[in-house]
């Protein structure tokens, strides 16, 4: 259920191994759609395993839904970005889809 | 802008001609309709009063029945609004010398009739005779042996437009200061930023504590001292006594703050919108509500929301109401004097003996500055008579007017204090150009500001130094929106500091980086260091890298061709928002997971840890991931699998909420 971007994609990388040891690729077995979700989206990669290796941001994260982008646990949005914000983050707010 | 009187009430009040008698309908009706009406019913009397008020030559009419006094007296209440206090139309009347005070000679054989033909040039129960001034119908004339004053009253709806205000009375100082030392007076943009720091203290706690009567609890307080720290009585008696608590009670008056049953809150729009208002707009305000507020109390600071005869906690706000608006129009008739200084004592015995027949008149002993006025302290020395009164006086209300004055009224930025010069050295005072443009409304405006003033430099190392003094409330909590005060001296030079999280706050808040940069140079003294606009640019790139995203819809699976989204892997899109709303029309088939609801139960747990998942949604198997160890037929709980979850930052409540949430 839970291969690595790199193995989804054929491949193995380095990068995408620190991140799959970090945080899991989301792979789901049936179509879902997810309302109301908090995603984490990152410039690139390595930011995103500065995040996952702090285990205050970590415990918050469920997986990865990408190598740049990580969903919340369910119900812990307020949190994370309270988490975000006492780690040095600074990161930008956005409702829905807007930018 | 022109501004309202300061004073100016707009209370209304509805006439009930059922509730007066015959005898007084009929007087009025003669007034009114003719001396035809001396022979009509009650009921008739009432049908031809009603008819005739609302006539529309009605106040012409009645104005050309009028005295010359009657008409002085109905100017007064064109100046102050339809309804004028007690204690304002008394110092009113005798002020204007409209009529002189009372006879005070009580022992003399003649006082009584010297009283009743005082009493006969009177021309306001005249007034109310007529129906042209109405009051509470149960309130009547408040007199004693030394004091003589009106209660509360309208003007009738009919007269309220077309009458020509009272010109404004000049104070008359019995004796000015030629000069003073040792001067100082706050900018209406340090109040601004005062007010700000307090909002944005309680905006920071999120929701707060209060007591009875919605006045901050003693843990807000506290919080707001540390987090605010304005200076306090306690370290200097010029400054407010419980200082954020007086900003706190005029944002409170000002209908800026919630409070909520379960959770209070800042009405911030209201605030900005406030404080965008020109400067004497917003002192204007404050003035007006510090009228009304019952729970801060001059030179005393925060009061509980009772009161006691035995046991006095706090001066009766009702007390302390007419006091505060008589030393208002007191500085009213200041700043329709020629600008000079004016010695504190000499003040108050001007302003003892223009306010004597009305009511500042309480009882307080502790003040938190008390400027021992000589009289005062040997007011046991003076023999039976006005002399004596004013001692007492001096010694007990007169310290509260002070610290009125020279403490509350100079923090909001009202008033100027100094001292006398010479060897008597003594406390005095004149009032700001804020103060004039306030009290002195509406005859004084405030002079047209030419253009956006250059009031701050930027330093190369990230600090900001303001010059309050140059800038209006408005720009400087712009500034603040985005720099952190560093400085918590009272001190019109304060130094911010540009920082990431501030920066961070602003922009998350809604400023642009383009606003906060363009407001550095066009209020900057100097160029903006390159190095700083470097910072700034690097700060705002570091949050436009990370982004938190609520709310977010997302499907997990392809799409339908006819469904737009951005993709942010393979079979992972971020939907519109609006998507939302139509679920069940494009994605039927799907497993619909709302992160705002409750999960529905998905694994049977047994007492050894075992995990069976009676569902297989993304969610509940990335939580058993973490929690559990993977087995031939579902999951197991180990101490080992906790320990990796507890390694990865989870808490033992985490885990225990999950397996609440989902077994």
């Amino acid at each position: 259920m839970f291969p690595s971007a790199g193995e989804a994609q054929g491949g193995m990388n380095s990068s995408t191994d620190i991140l799959d040891s970090l945080l899991p690729l989301l792979q789901p077995e049936g179509r879902e759609l997810h309302l109301n979700a908090a995603i984490v989206e990152m410039a690139d990669p390595a930011q995103l395993a500065e995040l996952a290796a702090n285990p205050r941001i970590r415990r918050l994260l469920l997986a990865r839904l990408s190598d740049t982008v990580a969903l919340v646990d369910p119900g812990h949005a307020g949190e994370i970005e309270a988490a975000l914000l006492a780690g040095g983050h600074t990161p930008k707010v956005l409702t829905g889809d807007g930018e | 802008m022109k501004l309202g009187h300061v004073l100016e009430s707009s209370l209304a009040v509805k006439i009930d001609l059922n509730l007066y008698g015959s005898m007084e309908l009929k007087r009025a009706a003669r007034f009114w309709v003719g001396k035809e009406a001396g022979s009509f019913t009650k009921e008739k009397c009432i049908a031809a009063l009603t008819r005739t008020m609302a006539a529309g030559d009605a106040a012409r009419r009645v104005l050309a029945g009028l005295t010359e006094k009657e008409r002085q007296v109905l100017a007064i209440f064109a100046r102050y609004g339809p309804t004028v206090s007690g204690g304002l139309l008394t110092a009113e009347v005798y002020a204007r010398g409209i009529i002189a005070p009372p006879p005070k000679n009580q022992a003399s054989d003649r006082y009584y009739q010297a009283y009743r033909n005082w009493s006969d040039l009177d021309p306001v129960p005249g007034l109310r005779e007529k129906f042209v001034l109405v009051g509470n119908y149960y309130d009547s004339y408040y007199s004693s042996s030394d004091r003589h004053r009106y209660p509360q009253l309208t003007l009738h709806p009919t007269l309220a437009q077309g009458m020509l205000l009272a010109p404004p009375v000049a104070w008359r100082a019995s004796h000015p200061c030629a000069e003073a030392v040792s001067t100082g007076h706050r900018s209406s943009a340090q109040v601004g930023l005062d007010l700000w720091r307090v909002a944005e203290a309680l905006r920071s706690m999120g929701t707060w504590q209060t007591v009875k009567g919605d006045s901050p609890a003693k843990a807000t307080r506290a919080r707001l001292q540390k987090e605010v720290g304005l200076r306090d009585a306690e370290k200097d008696p010029m400054s407010p006594p419980d200082a954020e608590s007086l900003y706190y009670e005029l944002l409170h008056c000002m209908d800026l703050l919630k409070i909520g049953d379960k959770r209070s809150w800042i009405h911030g729009e209201a605030l900005e919108w406030h404080l965008q208002q020109p400067p004497a707009a917003q002192a204007r305000l404050w003035v007006r509500v510090w009228l009304r507020m019952p729970l801060w109390q001059d030179g005393i600071g925060v009061v509980p929301d009772r009161d006691s005869d035995y046991n006095p906690v706090r001066i009766r706000p009702s007390a302390l109401e007419p006091a505060r608006e008589l030393l208002v129009w007191a500085l009213c008739g200041v700043a329709h004097a020629p600008s000079c200084w004016l010695d504190l004592q000499t003040f108050l015995r001007d302003l003892w003996r223009a306010t004597r027949e009305t009511e500042i008149n309480f009882y307080w002993g502790r003040y938190s500055w008390d400027p021992q006025f000589e009289m005062g302290k040997k007011r046991e020395q003076y023999h039976a008579g006005d002399e004596r009164m004013l001692a007492f006086w001096l010694a007990d209300e007169a310290v509260w007017v002070s610290n009125a004055l020279m403490v509350t009224l100079a923090a909001l930025g009202l008033v100027e204090r100094g001292q006398t010069t010479g060897n008597d050295v003594r406390p005095c005072f004149r009032l700001t150009e804020l103060g004039r443009v306030v009290f002195g409304a509406p005859e004084a405006e405030a002079a047209p500001k030419s253009g956006e003033a250059r009031f701050l430099t930027v330093q190369p190392n990230l600090e900001v130094v303001a010059y309050l003094d140059s800038a209006d409330a408005r720009q400087v909590c712009t500034l603040s929106r985005f720099a952190a005060s560093a400085s918590r001296a009272d001190s019109p030079v304060q130094t911010f500091e540009l920082r990431r999280d501030s920066l961070y706050r602003a922009l998350e808040s809604g400023m642009t980086l383009e606003e906060v940069r363009t407001f550095l140079t066009e209020h900057g003294k100097t160029e903006l260091p390159a190095n700083v606009e470097r910072m700034l640019s690097e700060w705002a790139g570091r949050r436009e890298s990370l982004v938190l995203r609520t709310k977010a819809v997302l499907a997990l699976g392809p799409l339908d061709s006819q469904i737009r989204g951005r993709a942010l892997n393979n079979n992972v899109f971020l939907l519109p928002s609006s998507t939302a709303k139509v679920v069940a029309l494009g994605f039927s088939g799907w497993t619909i997971l709302d992160h705002e609801r409750k999960p529905e139960p998905a694994w049977t747990t047994d007492e050894l840890g075992s995990v069976a998942p009676d569902s297989c949604t993304s969610i509940s198997q990335l939580r058993l991931a973490r929690i559990a160890d993977r087995t031939t037929t579902g999951w197991q709980i180990t101490a080992q699998s906790v320990g990796r979850a507890r390694l990865g930052g989870m808490t033992a409540e985490q885990i225990l909420g999950w397996l609440g949430e989902q077994g």
